[in-house]
């Protein structure tokens, strides 16, 4: 091999710069290709989207309910296994909502209570920051999207949410037991998952779009109103303003700077 | 000195066929974590890293302290390490072979596995880790090309 210092470091240069750059020369081969798929997610009206979980409202059942109306829409099979669960909305007790906020006083109307926990589409999310492939990014509209097409399974996502709202597909949710699951897919209008990509909650993008509430606000609202309020949190007049305006709201750990949109009254 | 590798005693030739019958059954394994998904690791919703991402951080360890060894030989020009200099070259290519296997298959999508370098996310550590990784490679090999010359007669 006739090669010098200099020829070799002018050809790894060369390399190194293709390699850092080669979403560009994607871009001169074939234009608009790559954002192309995109294009086709219809943004919403919306600036800053977000929600106030109503406790005083909330019931067991409720909450059961709002999971369930949120997983059939998704398709979020039951896997059988809590290893491999996959939650978009869940329930989790209050020393586990509010790690910083519990103490051995506490009343006994909190301790132990579970609580409804779910996406909290951060400000500023951590997870966008350390997704290697741009899979999960926020939108200007405020929701924390998730490309399951573009998603490698790294799962570094998980790893740096603090809140664990991110379920990888450690098997085939396709092939998600029969008897626990009878008509999955439940929802044809929405993709089912393939193994090895991470998914989360949406906001009900897909809904919100077409000027619909997220699944979860529907289910809750249609039995107690006000349970769960949506909005925009940039829109003075909106109902997530108004409600926040009304009571004293807490967030999951803001201690972390990620500044969650889901605030709870408890 | 490649041609080293295909010489050798019988003993030498059942070591190697030893060694090709593990790498059997480990590329056996990912087929079955291929069709399975990552689910056969035992990885959980709450343990989302395992032993892959451990073994990564091992192998880039024992990369780094490979090269370590090369440079007193290479920079200060320290005759003495030139004997290890191509076992510290040979073990830090390895390592980092191992370290992109390694992460290789602890993903879940690796057909995808390109999207780093076509959706290049630079604040993404993971990015760093496999830009600074493929350097590290490249400059190993580099120094593997040039050593020949220089260490020939020892080995």
């Amino acid at each position: 091999m006739g090669m010098d210092r200099r020829k070799f470091l002018k050809i790894a240069g060369l390399s190194a710069m293709m390699g850092l750059g080669g979403k560009a020369a994607f871009e001169l081969l074939a234009p608009g290709e790559l954002e192309a798929s995109l294009k086709d997610l219809p943004l919403t009206e919306g600036r800053k989207w977000g929600m106030v979980v109503d406790m005083t409202k909330m019931d067991e059942a409720l909450m059961d309910k709002c999971i369930e109306a949120c997983h059939r829409v998704h398709n979020v099979p039951n896997l059988g296994n809590p290893k491999e669960e996959i939650k978009w909305i869940w329930k989790e007790t209050y020393e586990h909502t509010f790690p910083g906020q519990h103490h051995e006083y506490v009343s006994e109307q909190y301790h132990g209570r579970n609580f409804l926990l779910l996406c909290n589409h951060c400000t500023n999310p951590p997870c966008c920051r350390v997704c290697p492939t741009k899979a999960t990014w926020k939108r200007e509209d405020g929701v924390v999207m998730m490309d399951q097409h573009r998603c490698i399974g790294c799962r570094f996502c998980m790893a740096a949410c603090p809140y664990g709202v991110r379920s990888f597909n450690w098997g085939d949710p396709r092939k998600a037991p029969k008897e626990l699951n009878p008509n999955f897919p439940t929802n044809l209008e929405y993709p089912t998952r393939s193994k090895g990509v991470v998914e989360k909650c949406n906001f009900c993008a897909e809904r919100i779009a077409k000027g619909q509430l997220p699944a979860c606000v529907e289910a809750a609202n249609a039995v107690k109103p006000h349970a769960l309020v949506f909005g925009d949190l940039d829109d003075p007049s909106s109902d997530v303003r108004k409600s926040l305006h009304e009571s004293y709201t807490i967030r999951r750990k803001p201690e972390l700077g990620s500044g969650p949109n889901v605030y709870y009254i408890i | 000195m490649l041609d080293k590798a295909i010489k050798g005693s019988p003993q030498y030739w059942s070591w190697v066929v030893f060694l090709l019958a593990l790498m059997g059954v480990g590329f056996g394994c990912y087929l079955y974590q291929w069709f399975e998904g990552l689910r056969i690791t035992g990885m959980s919703r709450d343990v989302s890293w395992g032993f892959y991402i451990g073994q990564l951080t091992y192998f880039v360890g024992v990369a780094a302290s490979g090269v370590m060894v090369v440079l007193p030989y290479y920079i200060h020009d320290y005759k003495a390490f030139g004997r290890i200099t191509i076992l510290g070259e040979f073990l830090a290519v390895a390592s980092i072979v191992m370290c992109g296997l390694f992460v290789m298959v602890d993903l879940g999508n690796l057909p995808r596995m390109l999207n780093i370098m076509i959706y290049p996310n630079p604040s993404s550590i993971l990015f760093t880790c496999s830009s600074t990784s493929s350097s590290a490679g490249t400059s190993s090999v580099r120094s593997e090309r040039a050593s020949p010359t220089r260490s020939g007669s020892r080995c």
